[in-house]
């Protein structure tokens, strides 16, 4: 008897729903897209200055996901820190948190009359919504949990043998860290990388919320679609269709090895 | 001339473990026991991966750890070479690398380190892998390659956890035979802990039994 035919109908069926609704939403995109006009929207200012802040942005943001989070990952899976699930939990909430209601935290935190940004106008004339470090601040927060999480977990799942056999054998906490722990962790490494690059450069209700949708300054893809569907819906449906092919990108990319890596912890 | 002197206790688990532990220059103490005994636990110990809870270890007059007045000494200062029971490679260097480790990690690389690295290579008839991935090579070749990082560094203290286990009989008594020729000209302090008092009696100069955490004789 082959695997296949021992999935009940029913459940063919119901999977077939699921399946359904990724797949006609994303066809229809394609099938109702304006391709004569695909010259024209995409070299149009608007979308030019949209691509261009959403590169500069997101990759500014996973830069400091790099920077700030793998050193939290390191922090939460390696050590004693009192209360460590619950601080596992708060970097990762931004997860579950609507992203507009991430938005106006960062504005209650940092707006002008804001918990901290109160003092940094005061003090030094900084404003920060509606400006690009807004933008890159709320693609930050969004996408650093799938970073952060992706790595802990590899970390947490690595045998700390490695670990200790570089310690013994002369290397400092750091320098095992960067070339015995790291390397050993590259898939789930990359992949959270990639993750939080591809979350930062879809991310919309945070960065509308906190950073406005001012064309040409803080206007990503995402809050250019937003505009557009009111204004222009084939402009609307290419740029979602280069949003989704920058998502498929994404997913070839992580390969099944990957995926798979992070699923199981991510080493090799 | 080097001296490890351990004497205390730790706690692992459920388990309290003593440690009484005189090792001289060119002595190689067996340290045999059950499965379960604690003796992995006197090595990590030593090596400085677990603390003591009470107690005193010194090497040649350098207290690496003393709970009684804080004093810990990392343990990539400690200068020791270990095998661990498993072989704990690092698969994303070749095995020239792997052995190189201990030095490049101390800072050191030069053409000196490379013909070190070289003899040991040669020394345990590991030359034609050098550039093997560890996965790549049998469980009796790797716990070779862990042999010769542990030596690289000359290091005064040399910490053997079960270095023949998971290893097929031939190979067994081919690193054995290899190990025992090394030990015999070693001049610095060396513990060896096994279950099997073959390895002991081929091996060490002396022998302690440990069971479920406690000197049975010595």
């Amino acid at each position: 008897m082959t695997k296949r035919s021992r999935i009940p109908l029913l459940i063919w069926v119901l999977a077939g729903v699921a399946l359904s609704l990724f797949f006609i939403p994303l066809v229809s995109l394609i099938i109702r897209a304006p391709w004569r006009d695909l010259v024209d929207i995409l070299s149009s200012k608007v979308v030019r200055d949209a691509f261009k802040l959403s590169i500069l942005c997101s990759t500014i943001a996973t830069v400091l996901c790099i920077v700030i989070g793998i050193p939290c990952a390191w922090v939460l899976a390696y050590s004693s820190l009192p209360g460590k699930s619950t601080f596992r939990a708060l970097c990762t909430l931004s997860m579950v948190l609507p992203p507009v209601v991430s938005g106006v935290a960062l504005i209650t935190a940092l707006g002008r009359r804001g918990v901290i940004g109160q003092f940094l106008f005061s003090w030094w004339g900084i404003q920060i919504p509606f400006t690009v470090v807004a933008v890159v601040i709320a693609e930050t927060f969004v996408a650093l949990p799938f970073l952060i999480l992706t790595v802990d977990a590899a970390l947490r799942q690595l045998d700390p043998i490695f670990d200790e056999s570089a310690r013994v054998h002369g290397a400092t906490s750091w320098y095992s860290f960067r070339r015995v722990i790291l390397p050993s962790i590259r898939p789930a490494v990359i992949a959270g990388i990639v993750l939080a690059w591809a979350r930062a450069l879809g991310e919309f209700g945070a960065t509308i919320t906190f950073a406005g949708n001012l064309q040409g300054r803080t206007q990503t893809v995402p809050s250019a679609v937003f505009l557009a569907l009111e204004r222009n819906r084939g402009e609307a449906i290419m740029l979602s269709l280069i949003l989704v092919a920058v998502s498929l990108s994404v997913l070839v990319l992580l390969r099944d090895r990957w995926i798979t890596a992070v699923t199981r912890g991510g080493s090799w | 001339m080097v001296k490890l002197s351990a004497h205390g206790s730790t706690q692992v688990g459920e388990m309290r473990i003593a440690i009484e532990l005189n090792v001289g220059a060119g002595e190689v103490v067996g340290v045999i026991g059950p499965n379960g005994a604690g003796k992995t636990s006197w090595l990590r110990c030593i090596a400085g991966i677990i603390g003591l809870n009470e107690g005193l270890i010194t090497c040649d007059e350098t207290v690496w750890d003393d709970p009684a007045t804080k004093s810990w000494r990392t343990p990539e200062r400690r200068g020791i070479g270990m095998v661990f029971q498993q072989p704990a490679l690092f698969d994303h260097l070749s095995v020239r690398e792997n052995v190189a480790f201990p030095m490049r990690a101390r800072g050191l690389s030069s053409s000196l380190l490379e013909e070190k690295v070289e003899e040991l290579l040669r020394r345990f008839d590991l030359e034609r892998y050098g550039d093997t991935r560890p996965s790549q090579l049998s469980g009796g070749e790797q716990q070779k390659v862990a042999v010769a990082r542990a030596l690289v560094g000359e290091p005064k203290v040399l910490l053997l956890d079960e270095p023949f286990s998971g290893i097929d009989v031939e190979a067994r008594q081919t690193i054995r035979a290899d190990l025992a020729k090394f030990l015999s000209s070693f001049g610095g302090a060396c513990v060896l802990v096994s279950h099997d008092s073959h390895d002991v009696d081929a091996l060490a100069t002396s022998r302690i039994e440990i069971d479920r955490g406690q000197l049975r004789q010595s």
